[in-house]
């Protein structure tokens, strides 16, 4: 450790390795694009250690993986997505039974390919919340976007995958 | 500041709460909004349906293990990687370039050897930490717990 | 003739009930007892030879109230009432064991044999009582125990050529309650595996009931596509992990030290509390992890029946081989 409190790479690779690549993981979906968004974030990481402010390191780590995901999915869309539709939200009418357990236990397997479902922006949402465990007002400045912003995201994305996983 | 609601504007018996609801889940209600809410959803059946299901999905993705890294990964990246900080690994570069070089002589050797195994099976890197975990957290069990478990707090790492 | 008789009662009036040369680890039994019962609270050093250089960590343990938690990069934390949890890098807690998981009696380590213990340097400042494993002759193993409460204090092992291997010890030791016993964390993801009955058990699953040497199996879990099967002589304990798919050299880290097992190759590792090795043979992947010193975990697993395959008409053979020589190397 350099005493400053400042990490050295080697450590952030070696300490926070699993965290990341377990981030990774969620957002991309699988194990190839997941070691090339580790890579990417790594070298990142090494140029931005030296501006890093000592505080939450792995907050720091999933927001340089978040949008280093999301510049990159960004990218290789052909067309844009209308994420945010006008429309009011729809709620789910309630069947008859419904009170009586809904699905028990979903295996992560079928989680995994439920969130790879998610569009890009959901699916960050929910990670940065769910999986690293972020505040709202942590993601919307780590996304650089509002916190209602966020709680749409993170709504809308927990919808869709409940819905997919029934 | 948004909204209460992300419904029809407003909140009232009429409105449902929308995104509230994992707002509600999270904690990221004030104390006044959050009695609102629950208040609201103990009349609503709309609602309350769609708090479980968003509860549900929460629960499923916080419940995601963590994913360990293919064997070695990070081991690699840091041997590819030129090193910032010469005295942490400068003395032992040329070691490890040499290993590169018998690394790949070696692997020309074992893809001959390895062969004769079943290339019809995808490769897979075995999630070796978790495995080291598994054996020790199990070995403990009924032996002593400081020769068979305390080395489980060094993170398994593979590489000079 | 009666001088002889002299010095042999002697020997055990100095060390008690226990015979000058006793079969079996009861040391190590009192070691796991003071372990369980004790409240101390140290600093732990380890450290494990990896090819030429000598790697160490520090680790701080505090045990109250039968259960014990270990402070390094890791946090793992054991107790009678939730199992095993480990915590990575500071992350949340992990479930890896639970209590109704307990595996089989162990066999009674009669395969080695255990000095009697006598008076031995001071370690952590403590006086000690020190104990020697051996094995047909070799000496494996040399532990150190604390006079008074029984604790382990040290412990090294040494390879065929009398060099130490690994070794773990206290450099501080605080004996008695200094603190709040660790508390039972309050979420825990669950990794815990599932145990399997050997009738439950897949036509490819290699799981010999006993392995070379005195290895005998303990229990059978699975975890998602990984099976694991745990064994033990009484003194180390040898698991042997399995999953279909097959390995290529690109996937193991550049370090390990190739080993074959059987037709197969391999490649071995140390980790702070021991051996791995990792090969596939028939469209599996094994991954060995023990305490054992290396060349008795190489003889069990090298002990492991192949694993049934299907047989393959010669143009088959061909085709296998031919795609694994356009594997990209490294």
């Amino acid at each position: 450790m350099s005493g400053s409190g400042i990490p050295t790479w080697e450590e952030v690779a070696r300490d926070h390795g699993r965290f990341l690549y377990t981030v990774a993981y969620r957002l991309t979906g699988n194990s190839d694009d997941a070691q090339d968004l580790v890579q990417e974030v790594l070298l990142k990481v090494r140029k931005g250690l030296e501006t890093y402010q000592p505080g939450s390191l792995e907050g720091w780590l999933s927001r340089i993986t978040t949008n280093t995901f999301l510049d990159e999915a960004r990218r290789q869309r052909r067309r844009p997505v209308d994420l945010l539709p006008e429309e009011p939200d729809r709620v789910v009418p309630p069947s008859p039974g419904a009170d009586v357990a809904l699905a028990a236990d979903a295996l992560p397997d079928d989680v995994q390919a439920a969130l790879r479902s998610l569009p890009d922006e959901y699916r960050a949402a929910v990670v940065m919340c769910d999986v690293v465990g972020l505040s709202y007002q942590e993601i919307g400045e780590s996304l650089d976007v509002p916190v209602g912003t966020v709680r749409s995201r993170i709504h809308r994305g927990r919808a869709l995958l409940r819905k997919s996983l029934r | 500041m948004s909204g209460f609601g992300s419904g029809t504007g407003g909140f009232g018996a009429s409105a449902h709460l929308g995104d509230a609801l994992s707002a509600l889940l999270d904690g990221e209600l004030t104390p006044s909004q959050e009695a609102a809410a629950r208040a609201h959803v103990a009349g609503c059946p709309a609602c309350a349906h769609e708090l479980l299901a968003v509860t549900q999905a929460r629960s499923w993705v916080r419940a995601l293990p963590p994913v360990e890294p293919p064997f070695g990964l990070f081991e690699r990246m840091l041997l590819e990687r030129p090193q910032p900080v010469p005295g942490a690994f400068g003395a032992r570069r040329s070691v490890r370039r040499r290993a590169g070089l018998a690394a790949v002589g070696a692997a020309a050797a074992a893809v001959t050897v390895l062969g004769l195994g079943s290339p019809s099976q995808p490769p897979v890197s075995p999630a070796v930490p978790r495995m080291v975990e598994a054996h020790a957290t199990s070995a403990s069990v009924g032996a002593d717990l400081l020769s068979k478990l305390a080395p489980v707090g060094v993170p398994v790492s593979f590489g000079r | 003739m009666r001088s002889r008789v002299v010095t042999a009662a002697l020997v055990v009036a100095m060390v008690g009930v226990a015979p000058a040369l006793a079969a079996g680890p009861a040391p190590l039994e009192r070691a796991r007892e003071a372990a369980e019962h004790t409240a101390f609270e140290g600093v732990l050093h380890v450290r494990w030879r990896d090819g030429d250089v000598v790697r160490s960590e520090r680790l701080t343990v505090e045990a109250a109230a039968g259960a014990l938690v270990v402070h390094g990069r890791n946090r793992v934390m054991a107790g009678p009432a939730f199992g095993r949890l480990v915590s990575h890098g500071g992350g949340g807690w992990e479930e890896m064991w639970l209590p109704s998981l307990a595996p089989a009696h162990r066999p009674d380590g009669s395969k080695y044999v255990t000095t009697a213990p006598v008076d031995g340097p001071k370690v952590a400042g403590r006086a000690s009582r020190v104990v020697e494993v051996r094995h047909q002759g070799a000496l494996l193993e040399r532990i150190y125990l604390d006079a008074e409460t029984g604790l382990l204090l040290q412990r090294d092992q040494f390879d065929a050529q009398g060099a130490v291997v690994r070794t773990l010890a206290f450099e501080s030791l605080t004996i008695g309650h200094t603190g709040s016993p660790p508390a039972n964390p309050p979420s825990k993801a669950h990794h815990a595996p599932e145990a399997v009955a050997p009738e439950h058990l897949g036509r490819s699953a290699v799981a010999p009931g006993a392995l070379a040497d005195g290895y005998e199996r303990m229990g059978i879990y699975r975890d998602g596509p990984v099976l694991h099967v745990l064994y033990s002589d009484g003194v180390y304990d040898l698991s042997v992990f399995q999953q279909p798919g097959r390995l290529r050299r690109s996937d193991v880290p550049p370090s390990g030290e190739r080993v074959t097992v059987g037709r197969a190759t391999g490649w071995r590792y140390p980790w702070p509390g021991g051996q791995l090795v990792v090969w596939s043979s028939a469209g599996r992947v094994f991954t060995a992890v023990s305490d054992a010193p290396a060349d008795q975990v190489l003889t069990a697993v090298r002990s492991l029946p192949p694993a049934p395959t299907r047989e393959l008409s010669l143009l088959g053979k061909v085709r296998r081989a031919c795609q694994a020589l356009m594997e990209p190397l490294g």
